[in-house]
């Protein structure tokens, strides 16, 4: 009478929930109420596995590692940021760092405000010059000069701004599932070059940010041309 | 609630502060919130003992939440170095962790902000989103709506299949979700550094695991 009572009386997905994750993880107290609910309940056990499994295979990512070069670049910026904050001491120091970083500011609001304008007045499938290739002076890790770099990626988004116009003017076609597949990694990776940018804008100076947008403009390249070319069938 | 009751305005209670012992032994035997009080008096050592402890964490959390490498390791930077300027005023209200992945969802947020100012080079939407041909939509014409995950999977990365996954949730259920499952912090932990009832929380993950299942299933098939 008692287990037919609780039968009817499901417990909330919350607490299934909660069991489920007390279950998968070690040292996890159990509800013995529950415990004993889900034994003559086949609909909560279901559940209750189902979360299970989906939480176990979310634990069975494997964890990104740290490398040396990280942390020594976040113990190094913190030194400087340290630094910078005891030698705002003095109400005259300080008074003309204000006005020195307002002029900064300004400068910078101004350069890029130009640099990126056609970049972000453009529209979706618009590809425009990186104009930031062109401020940022960048010494190339690879050995390439600034001014290769700037080209390469001049030439790579022009590439990607033909293929982009030609892909999307073949849209009335029907697209394979391949093509549909490659065009949604072109869409992510379109989210990792905004990403890019997005970096570039905190830090116009980041060699490393310009890398990544060229290398990701060339990837992005490759893959238009590929439904382009490959998948003739869009 | 008693009638006239409504317009009361609840306040939020003092934060109190916890007690922290002044760690003994060497530092890297410390507590975390002892480290960073000591930090806060300007101890290098103690912020350098903090950052090797907890970088793996704040980088995987902010790897889930953007799913870019590059851009996470410069978020966990900016986390730490948020930290290098609070760490005078730092006050041991709540777990150290708390206060730590308070900064970096704060810091996430932000990055989502400047994303979605951001231009795209290439959208699928402009694909088909024309005035012409609005009821024209590709993506009808794939049969298989978790290919994302197991293409990731053919691809041989697990990690990469799990983010194809998360990427299907809201904003706010992933972070919750990654919080939980992937940082190991408690309910409350997550209530106060999202600053939502504890409720909400479970909820947010009861709906986060729900939509991911049948992604995760689809992975599950290969293995």
């Amino acid at each position: 009478m008692q287990v037919a009572l609780k039968i009817r009386n499901h417990p909330s997905k919350q607490a299934l929930l909660v069991y489920a994750e007390n279950m998968q993880d070690q040292g996890g107290a159990i509800d013995r109420e529950m415990a004993s609910h889900l034994r003559v309940c086949a609909t909560c056990k279901a559940e209750v596995d189902a979360m299970r499994a989906s939480l176990s295979f979310a634990a069975s990512a494997p964890e990104l590692d740290v490398n040396a070069d990280m942390t020594a670049r976040i113990l190094m910026a913190s030194k400087t940021t340290r630094s910078e904050m005891k030698q705002k001491a003095t109400p005259l120091r300080k008074a003309f760092k204000v006005a020195q970083a307002t002029a900064c500011a300004a400068a910078m609001l101004l350069i890029m405000g130009v640099t990126f304008n056609a970049f972000l007045g453009s529209s979706e499938t618009e590809v425009t010059t990186p104009a930031f290739a062109e401020s940022v002076p960048v010494v190339s890790a690879t050995g390439r000069s600034p001014e290769a770099l700037r080209q390469a990626t001049v030439e790579v988004a022009a590439e990607v701004r033909t293929l982009s116009a030609a892909v999307t003017g073949k849209r009335h076609e029907a697209p394979t599932p391949e093509a549909l597949e490659e065009m949604r990694v072109v869409q992510s990776r379109d989210a990792d070059i905004a990403a890019a940018m997005s970096a570039l804008e905190r830090n116009p100076n980041s060699v490393r940010a310009t890398h990544v947008v060229h290398a990701t403009l060339k990837q992005q390249a490759e893959s238009l041309r590929n439904i382009y070319v490959e998948g003739g069938s869009l | 609630m008693a009638e006239g009751m409504e317009n009361v305005v609840q306040l939020k209670p003092e934060p109190t502060l916890r007690v922290v012992e002044r760690g003994e032994g060497p530092l890297r035997d410390w507590t975390d919130e002892a480290l960073m009080l000591e930090h806060g008096k300007g101890s290098e050592e103690a912020y350098s003992v903090l950052v090797h402890r907890h970088q793996r964490g704040v980088l995987n959390y902010t790897y889930r939440m953007v799913q870019n490498r590059h851009i996470a390791e410069e978020l966990t930077q900016e986390v730490f170095l948020a930290l290098v300027k609070n760490g005078a005023r730092y006050q041991p209200t709540a777990k150290f962790t708390t206060y730590l992945y308070t900064i970096a969802s704060n810091i996430v947020s932000k990055e989502w902000a400047r994303r979605k100012r951001r231009p795209k080079f290439f959208s699928l939407s402009s694909w088909w989103n024309q005035e012409d041909d609005e009821s024209f939509n590709p993506l009808d014409h794939v049969g298989d709506e978790k290919a994302n995950v197991l293409a990731a999977f053919q691809r041989g990365e697990i990690s990469e299949a799990v983010n194809e996954a998360l990427r299907h949730l809201p904003e706010h259920q992933r972070e919750t979700f990654v919080l939980r499952r992937f940082q190991d912090l408690s309910y409350e932990e997550i209530s106060e550094v999202l600053e939502v009832p504890v409720g909400t929380i479970k909820s947010r993950i009861v709906r986060a695991e729900r939509a991911l299942r049948p992604y995760l299933e689809k992975y599950r098939e290969y293995v």
